[in-house]
């Protein structure tokens, strides 16, 4: 097909060049609007599904001090306040197929600690949840964290999200204290040790 | 016309099937998170904790198995889903442009210049592109027909970019770059998700479904729709090449019984495209403008199955069959098929050797109509490729340095066996710190086009023989054409400078040989056509040869929580150094200038407010001389609104800085057009 006058104005061609365009939204959108609308939950951002499924793993390379913990070898993490994972740490949970199982809680007060073998406090509340803990709360339990002076505070393990990946830092001393052995793994992996 | 006759019926099927299977699937759904989340932490969770600290930065291009982007000794780039969203790019090329050191240009509405390191054009010929391990190189030519690969960008996991050659891993014409298009498995596609961009220079639907997340089986249908209006002409109205395409598709994810998983995906499309052509014509002024519109269609069906073998070893083969249509009636009439098969193997073999090998066999066969122009002998053509590939790696050092050892072998029915060798070495200095280098060879086979093409570029008076009032300069192909080479000398350097500061550089200096220029013949006068003429052929030949040089700097940071700035710069430098030519011999014109020397590219991801995003791009390209374009920046800016997690708003504009830009030269036909300063706006909803 040839045309001679290849420059000329065409709205009228435009508007044509639409209507199967438009014939075909119509169709599908039609059809998509006939389907029952899928029950799926608001996915987190894929940072916390990474986070949520680093909690887990954390488990396999932590070894904690002999202390009568109510739920013997199971593990549980608790979430301090609120549940930034989403519905992540529950799909983490149903997934998990260690050894051992994993229960999550979200706490509320301190005094639901007694349990806990991680404590996860979200960045927006600081390090203040983690200076009211005392050294008896402390003991045995791993807390990880995300505010930028999380572990000279005392905590554990700090959450790093970097320009490419999420990774974490480990305050070797603060693990001590708490009677944590991390396995060298685990070191390995760190982003940074401090002994601090 | 049949093709939207059977989209239409694909389009029915599939709001059938979709209603039909949904019933059974909504009682399937748990509140635990959709499929696509279950299979995103599920793929996390059986990850190693090493491969999880490096998340988000895995690579499979560079060797064909997973590797930490950190440490592959090869200039890499990754772009992700959220790079793509936050560019609101609508197509592959669009989203290519954030890449360090890639050179893109539209040349009209459906033609693109996309290539790296050089040698840019229409006839991009040194980048291999790839899409799910699928080759969308046209053999006809040497480049990719962009106005085809057109996918919905919500279905794009990754693109994987490498910078330099990838030929000892993919094959032959890998010699500057490899772009690899990594879409999501229907696992991570779970739900309906509708999204709509209306622009003044296009308009496009995309939808997806996809059910079944939660067993070992996943399914998701998707269908495309795009429309793109036509662009200014450089003299003032419109150059009439505007184009829409239709597609659709499926992909089937199945994970089964001992560590195999299984693959199917497939897609149709057809569409119109327009576009203003400069050709030959045998009466005075002996050229003229051509508008024509002509149609596309083709589609693919691709199958794979992988199966892990212990903890580290893996096992796939890969089949596909590709075919494509384009009816160019002036130009080109082209019908082409292809069906590949290839095997790939993972064996480490002792704690610090690894082995990957593979083999491969690749089927084509084209039909190419005459036209006025345009002949090719013979018409019909079927050639078969056999490909072999090993690449050996050993560990030293605590496993800090990494020496890789690797070649392709091949053998066509152009330029026979060929040989793409490469050694590599990377050296961890410190875990946030990597220094690689490589030495490779690669080559680019010849094209159809340029052995058997016979193709009429001008006519002039003739007024040296009485009775023959014609002469034609006839571009000719040639058996002996040869396949183009380089070896190629690479060194880079990675570093995590902060926890939030990123750095890499990488340099390279290329010598190519035998490349591609034009033998003048000897005229022969032919009778038997009409009008009769004296014929001047210009013969395809290996006659020039170039170096190229040059550096590739990025850096990205994290400057605040909610503030993301990615950087580059990068430098090339040609150089046409052909001393053997004859008297009758010339190299393709200018191909040392039609790139930018220097690039600069800033990108900025901020999080204004919470559910707010202000994102640009500026783009600064250097002059191309052998088009008379200065030098130009460019700016796209982006305003998204997510009132919801499912829900996304987003206004913007392209090409802010200038009305209208010109971007690249007229190619063998094509005209070139101009982009102009547009708006848009973007919905996306997921149900």
């Amino acid at each position: 097909m040839q045309r001679t006058t290849p420059f000329s104005q065409k709205p009228h061609l435009a508007l044509r060049r639409l209507v199967p365009l438009l014939r075909i939204c119509c169709i599908l959108l039609a059809g998509f609007a006939c389907l029952p609308e899928p029950h799926a939950d608001e996915p987190p951002p894929f940072d916390y599904q990474l986070k949520a499924v680093y909690l887990f793993k954390f488990t396999r390379y932590i070894t904690w001090p002999d202390q009568p913990k109510s739920l013997g070898s199971a593990k549980t993490i608790c979430l301090y306040r609120e549940n930034d994972f989403g519905s992540a740490i529950d799909v983490a949970q149903d997934i998990w197929d260690g050894p051992y199982d994993i229960a999550v809680n979200v706490i509320f007060s301190d005094n639901a600690l007694e349990n806990c073998h991680i404590l996860y406090i979200p960045g927006r509340f600081g390090t203040t949840p983690l200076n009211r803990l005392t050294a008896e709360q402390r003991f045995g339990l791993l807390t990880v964290g995300e505010a930028k002076n999380f572990l000279r505070q005392g905590g554990s393990i700090r959450f790093v999200t970097g320009s490419q990946n999420i990774n974490f830092d480990i305050s070797r001393r603060a693990a001590s204290q708490a009677g944590l052995s991390i396995s060298s793994r685990l070191l390995r992996v760190a982003r940074s040790v401090t002994d601090d | 016309m049949p093709w939207q006759t059977f989209v239409r019926f694909f389009f029915a099927c599939l709001i059938c099937l979709v209603n039909v299977t949904n019933g059974a699937e909504s009682d399937s759904h748990q509140n635990d998170g959709t499929g696509q989340e279950r299979e995103v932490v599920k793929r996390l969770m059986d990850m190693e904790l090493e491969s999880l600290a490096q998340q988000q930065v895995i690579v499979t291009s560079v060797s064909k198995k997973q590797e930490r982007l950190k440490q592959v000794a090869s200039a890499v780039y990754v772009i992700n889903e959220e790079d793509i969203r936050r560019m609101a790019a609508r197509s592959v090329p669009e989203a290519l442009r954030m890449v360090p050191g890639m050179e893109v240009s539209r040349i009209d509405a459906n033609k693109w210049a996309v290539t790296v390191r050089g040698f840019s054009g229409e006839f991009s010929n040194k980048l291999l592109v790839l899409i799910n391990g699928r080759s969308v190189y046209t053999p006809l030519f040497a480049g990719v027909y962009w106005d085809v690969q057109d996918l919905p960008m919500a279905n794009i996991e990754r693109i994987e970019v490498i910078r330099g050659p990838g030929a000892s891993i993919w094959g032959a014409n890998a010699v500057n770059g490899v772009i690899n298009v990594i879409t999501k498995s229907a696992f991570q596609m779970m739900g309906a998700n509708v999204s709509a961009h209306v622009g003044q220079e296009q308009q496009s639907l995309d939808l997806n479904y996809g059910w079944g997340g939660h067993g070992n089986t996943a399914a998701t249908l998707w269908a495309r729709s795009r429309n793109v209006t036509d662009r200014a002409w450089p003299g003032g109205g419109r150059a009439n090449d505007d184009w829409h395409l239709n597609k659709v598709g499926f992909r089937v994810d199945h994970e089964g019984d001992s560590a195999q998983r299984y693959m199917l995906e497939g897609e149709w499309y057809e569409g119109d495209l327009s576009e203003t052509n400069r050709v030959a014509t045998m009466q005075p002024p002996f050229s003229a403008l051509r508008h024509q519109s002509f149609e596309v269609g083709g589609g693919h069906m691709l199958g794979r199955w992988e199966r892990d073998i212990g903890e580290t070893d893996g096992v796939s083969v890969q089949v596909y069959y590709d075919r494509t249509e384009r009816e160019r009636p002036e130009l080109l009439l082209h019908e082409h098929e292809t069906i590949d098969i290839e095997l790939n193997h993972e064996w480490h073999w002792s704690p610090n050797a690894e082995l990957i090998w593979g083999l491969g066999y690749r089927h084509t066969r084209d039909e190419l109509g005459d036209t006025a122009l345009v002949k090719f002998a013979p018409d019909s053509r079927q050639d078969n490729l056999f490909q072999w590939f090993g690449q050996q790696s050993w560990h030293f050092l605590d496993r800090q340095l990494r020496l890789t050892l690797g070649a392709k072998l091949s053998d066509n029915g152009y330029s026979g066996f060929e040989v793409q060798p490469t050694l590599r070495t990377a050296f961890h200095l410190n875990p946030t710190t990597t220094i690689w280098s490589a030495v490779s060879r690669a080559v680019r086979t010849p094209t159809r086009a340029e052995h058997d093409v016979s193709l009429a570029v001008a006519f002039f008076p003739n007024q040296q023989f009485p009775g023959l009032a014609l002469n034609e300069v006839r571009l000719q192909g040639d058996e002996s054409f040869d396949a183009e080479s380089m070896v190629s000398f690479e060194v880079g350097f990675r570093r995590e400078v902060t926890e939030t500061i990123n750095v890499d550089v990488a340099a390279y200096y290329n010598e190519y040989d035998d490349l591609i220029g034009l033998s003048i013949g000897q005229p022969n006068i032919e009778l038997n056509v009409t009008p009769p003429r004296v014929v001047i052929p210009m013969l395809f030949v290996n006659v020039s040869e170039a170096k190229t040089y040059g550096l590739e700097i990025s850096a990205d940071a994290v400057l605040h929580d909610n503030w993301r700035l990615f950087s580059s710069y990068s430098y090339l430098e040609l150089d046409d150094t052909s001393h053997n030519a004859s008297e009758n011999d010339v190299g393709l014109p200018g191909f040392e200038t039609q790139s930018p020397r220097h690039q600069i590219k800033l990108r900025s991801n901020w999080n204004i407010a919470q559910n707010w995003e202000l994102d640009g791009l500026l783009h600064y390209r250097d002059a191309i001389p052998a088009f008379d374009l200065g030098a130009s920046w460019r700016f796209d800016l982006r305003l998204g609104w997510r009132p919801t997690q499912r829900t996304e708003l987003s206004v913007g504009g392209k090409n802010l800085l200038e009305e209208r830009q010109q971007q690249f030269g007229r190619s063998l036909f094509a005209m070139p057009s101009e982009v102009e300063r547009t708006f848009y706006i973007d919905f996306t909803h997921r149900f």
